[in-house]
């Protein structure tokens, strides 16, 4: 039992390498020959720990030769557009002119059931909103819509504004996040001046967050 | 970057390990049947003595070939030439006909075992 128990923890870290070797994709996100890898490797990983009689490395080796192919891969696909028609496939219009293109859907097998749950998942249930529409190459939909069913922006409103980036933690459950602080120019004596103010320290703040222009928020800890 | 550099050492790694395996396998199991190839000639010449001793000998190889080799090969394969290994001192003792078959057994084994390491169009497809 203990050799099921430490092939499985040896497989642990090993699956939590080999995932941050792939990257940060969530599984919407993944290409389908990615999906199709990241199955294969939790399958194969089962082995070894089901069947103590095959060597470690039985699972280990393909484990990591299909994570570290599919980040060549990846890598390939980013110098050639070659690799990556043919790694990804290309996105496919299905509404053109606010016209369906049943050709293109038949070739991709995208059924009128899947268009239209795409475009409920959208919040459009009618398709006659719609003036473009791509199935992406990660089998998601993206719809352009009519001009007269575009939600209106600032820039419709003639609203004047700043562009900055939104605000960041820099305190998380009393630890100071020194990346973020580097990042929005914020040193630690103004942090604790601040504090001082909210008559805080650090260590008794859950969350406090910074903004470029140094506006802040700050949650005390309750327990 | 460091990704890819990552994923290249690792097939790199691999490779490296592929080679490296088959060559230890290779080693190990040409040892092995060097003493089988001793045996057989003891008991042809039936010097139960001297062929003991190899036999000795082969057991004790054979427990190192075993726990080295089980970073590469299944449990079954092992176990099965295991069984063949431990037959061979009585074999001896009792003066027994298949010792000759049994020593083949344990030769063709380690070549299959062997065999089974090299990247040949039979192991891949």
């Amino acid at each position: 039992m203990s050799v099921v128990f430490i092939r499985a923890v040896i497989l642990y870290v090993l699956l939590i390498f080999t995932v941050r070797l792939m990257g940060k994709r969530q599984i919407g996100e993944l290409q389908p020959s990615e999906l199709a890898i990241t199955i294969l490797i939790s399958n194969i990983a089962t082995l070894p720990v089901e069947d103590t009689g095959l060597p470690l490395f039985t699972g280990v080796i393909p484990i990591i030769t299909l994570a570290a192919l599919d980040v060549i891969m990846s890598w390939l696909g980013m110098k050639s557009r070659l690799i990556r028609r043919f790694v990804c496939g290309k996105p496919v219009i299905v509404i053109k002119d606010g016209k369906l293109d049943q050709k293109s859907m038949r070739s991709i097998r995208f059924t009128t059931d899947d268009l239209i749950e795409s475009l409920r998942s959208q919040n459009i249930f009618d398709i006659s909103e719609v003036q473009f529409a791509v199935v992406e190459t990660t089998g998601k939909l993206s719809v352009y819509q009519k001009f007269k069913n575009r939600n209106v922006t600032n820039e419709d409103m003639l609203l004047k504004g700043k562009d900055e980036d939104p605000p960041d933690i820099i305190i998380s459950d009393g630890e100071l996040i020194t990346e973020t602080m580097d990042r929005l120019c914020v040193t630690r004596q103004w942090v604790e001046n601040t504090l001082k103010k909210e008559k805080t320290t650090v260590k008794n703040v859950f969350i406090m967050t910074v903004s470029p222009d140094k506006k802040y928020s700050v949650i005390k800890k309750e327990i | 970057m460091s990704r890819v550099v990552t994923a290249f050492s690792i097939i790199a790694a691999i490779i490296a390990y592929s080679f490296l395996a088959a060559f230890i396998i290779r080693n190990e199991s040409s040892e092995l049947i060097s003493i089988t190839d001793e045996i057989k000639d003891l008991n042809k010449i039936n010097d139960a003595v001297n062929a003991d001793a190899a036999a000795e000998k082969l057991t004790e190889q054979w427990y190192d070939f075993e726990k080295k080799m089980s970073i590469f090969i299944r449990d079954d394969k092992l176990n099965e030439l295991s069984r063949s290994v431990s037959k061979v001192r009585p074999y001896i003792t009792d003066a027994n006909d298949e010792l000759n078959a049994e020593l083949e057994n344990i030769d063709r084994q380690l070549w299959l075992i062997y065999r089974s390491e090299l990247p040949t169009w039979y192991n891949i497809f």
